[in-house]
């Protein structure tokens, strides 16, 4: 008879204890796995290279509010600025490309961006990516040019069911406000980007300015560059030795900052500050999670304990047909081991059902996607620490059974 | 020999007091040979076997079984030399409740570090008229049938000597025939030596060498019948 199967024999024969040791540390380690996959790929999503953006040429006012309403189709921009400021930005040598946009319209929730056809065309969204339309229109989508043509990002097409040339009217606002009556047509669907920008829809610049309702003003902003506003413009900054960006972005930064028209936001130094501002929660989950596990590692503990005491007859009759008390120890943290083992790899399989589950939900909500299959820092550890956590909670235990006596727990039962 | 006890002690230190519940000058099984101990429930007979088996250490002597003084040996070896050698049967049965019939026998096995051996479990099975009942658990066992399976179990690592405490003290007359007839059959077959300690006359009865503890242990003082022994008698 081998080791392992005394030890699941054992483990059977106190099948409640055991299950429920076994419950509690799934549960702990499904959450720690869960807490920690989804706080890497969220950071591992936001910080991606600034989807595709170098830096954010915006108005004045909030940095965060910028990317934010920028690049992930939230909050609202705090101004506009001057497209002839835009243009000056532009002739600066070490930017290579700009692409302008204007927010504040919606359709059905989501958000409606005028932007350059540049951005469908040669926009690299993640290194190396450009958009595509999503195949089962059947090559029949295409970019905007200009005139009343929409492109919809994947998942805005997806939750509304849209189709290519279906029409739709705008709203003046991100959520309540006059509609356009404009009749704009979807000429083109994304595929899938695994961004937000799966969750906009993208009209031309011009077309903005002359939506049905916005009046003679805004009209005049197509033809008169001088009156011309934008929200915004993501910029490409030139790079150095590959990658870095030009280190003279830090001197047209400071220019630009000095200015009264507008400001330089670099999503990449923005981004970490949002994450310290919500990191108190993720640490308070990641606190619970901890303390579930630690929960579950002391239930492990007192089972091993009261099952201890039901086998003390059990173990001292080994002793008396030849079982060391070496032997005793071994099964014992054998057991302890199992179980933590066992609760672990239960709690790995949750906790990504868990982050498959989330990732739907998170997805939906933000346009960010999530991977179940994310080898997290909680997956590379788990395992390791569950040996010494199963280890701890066994030495106990088996050190009381190591010691335990064969004749006074050898007693006639009668 | 297979047994050789010489100036035994066993003490405790009681109250303050020494109290000596076991003194055996000398005493000697020969190899093979069936020995019954018989004497009233209490006076120290399974603490003699206790001795014998190694699991309690003397206070003073020498314990010599198969050739090996056992007083001389450390824990871990003892229970090695325990496992290789002695078959040791318990009134109760003492069966792991979460083991089959077969498995309480090769757990036996496994622990006197012997290749487990089906064919062998299941002759042994066989012996004890038991092959039927090799998946059934204790639970599901006669008394009799449990005290067989013991027995089969105590045989299992082939040893050189069975040490049977009260092996029929909750069987009924028929059952206790059976059990002591099989121990001594199974014994004298596979050539080793058995001591059996009762304090049933009729299972003393049934050997031919019998040994009276009270004239063996010079610690025994008799007390008067009607405390000491009210509950066995």
């Amino acid at each position: 008879m081998k080791l392992w199967q005394i030890v699941f024999k054992s483990l059977r024969q106190h099948n409640l204890s055991t299950g429920f040791a076994i419950a509690n540390i799934a549960l702990g380690v499904a959450l720690l796995v869960a807490v920690i996959s989804l706080r890497e790929q969220v950071h591992a999503n936001l910080t991606q290279v600034g989807l595709g953006v170098d830096a954010i040429l915006g108005p004045k006012g909030s940095p965060l509010q910028i990317v934010l309403n920028g690049l992930y189709h939230m909050d609202e921009m705090p101004s506009k600025i001057k497209w002839t400021y835009y243009q000056k930005v532009l002739g600066n040598p070490i930017v290579e490309e700009g692409i302008p946009f204007c927010t504040g319209h919606s359709y059905a929730g989501f958000r409606v961006n005028a932007i350059d056809q540049a951005f469908l065309m040669n926009f690299e969204y993640l290194p190396d990516r450009n958009f595509s339309f999503r195949p089962e229109d059947g090559g029949k989508g295409r970019a905007f040019s200009t005139g009343e043509e929409a492109v919809a990002g994947w998942a805005v097409a997806k939750e509304l069911g849209l189709k290519l040339d279906q029409t739709f009217n705008p709203i003046c606002g991100v959520s309540t406000g006059p509609i356009h009556k404009s009749n704009i047509k979807f000429v083109g669907i994304l595929a899938p980007t695994g961004t937000p920008h799966d969750r906009a829809i993208y009209i031309p610049l011009n077309t903005f300015y002359t939506l049905d309702g916005h009046g003679d003003e805004t009209a005049r902003m197509v033809v008169d560059e001088q009156y011309r506003e934008i929200s915004g413009a993501y910029l490409k900054i030139k790079r150095i030795r590959g990658h870095a960006l030009h280190p003279g972005i830090q001197d047209l930064r400071y220019n630009i900052n000095q200015s009264s028209e507008a400001q330089l936001v670099v999503p990449n130094e923005v981004l970490p500050k949002l994450f310290d501002m919500i990191g108190w929660v993720d640490g308070a989950f990641l606190a619970v999670a901890v303390l579930v596990t630690v929960l579950g590692t002391m239930c492990l503990l007192v089972a091993l304990v009261s099952a201890l005491r039901e086998r003390r007859r059990d173990i001292a009759l080994m002793r008396s047909i030849g079982a060391t008390r070496k032997i005793i120890f071994g099964l014992v943290l054998s057991e302890s081991l199992a179980i933590s083992l066992f609760g672990g790899v239960l709690g790995l399989i949750l906790g990504h059902g868990i982050v498959a589950i989330g990732s739907q939900y998170i997805n939906a909500e933000t346009g960010l996607r999530f991977s179940w299959s994310h080898i997290s820092m909680a997956d590379v550890s788990m395992l390791p620490a569950l040996v010494v956590g199963g280890i701890l909670a066994g030495l106990f235990p088996a050190i009381q059974a190591y010691r335990l006596g064969v004749l006074t727990n050898l007693r006639p039962m009668s | 020999m297979i047994v050789v006890l010489e100036n035994i002690q066993v003490s405790y230190r009681t109250g303050g007091e020494l109290l000596t519940v076991l003194d055996i000058p000398s005493w000697y099984i020969a190899e093979g040979a069936q020995v019954s101990i018989f004497g009233p429930s209490g006076c120290g007979k399974s603490t003699l076997l206790h001795v014998v088996a190694g699991l309690l250490a003397p206070t003073k002597g020498s314990v010599v079984v198969c050739g090996q003084e056992l007083t001389q040996m450390g824990e871990a070896k003892l229970d090695h030399f325990r496992a290789a050698n002695m078959g040791y049967i318990f009134q109760d049965f003492n069966l792991l409740q979460a083991y089959t019939a077969a498995e309480n026998i090769l757990l036996g096995m496994t622990f006197s570090h012997q290749k487990p051996d089906q064919h062998s479990i299941k002759k042994l099975l066989d012996r004890v008229g038991l092959s039927h009942r090799s998946q059934h658990h204790p639970a599901e066992l006669s008394i009799g049938e449990r005290q067989r399976v013991a027995i089969a179990r105590a045989l299992a690592c082939k040893p050189k000597l069975i040490l049977a405490d009260e092996p029929t003290g909750s069987l009924d007359p028929v059952h206790s025939h059976e059990v002591v007839t099989l121990l001594k059959e199974t014994c004298l077959e596979l050539g080793c030596s058995l001591i059996v300690v009762s304090h049933d006359q009729s299972v003393v009865d049934a050997f031919d060498s019998s040994v009276s503890f009270m004239e063996l242990n010079r610690a025994f003082a008799p007390v008067p019948p009607m405390s000491n022994f009210g509950g066995a008698l």
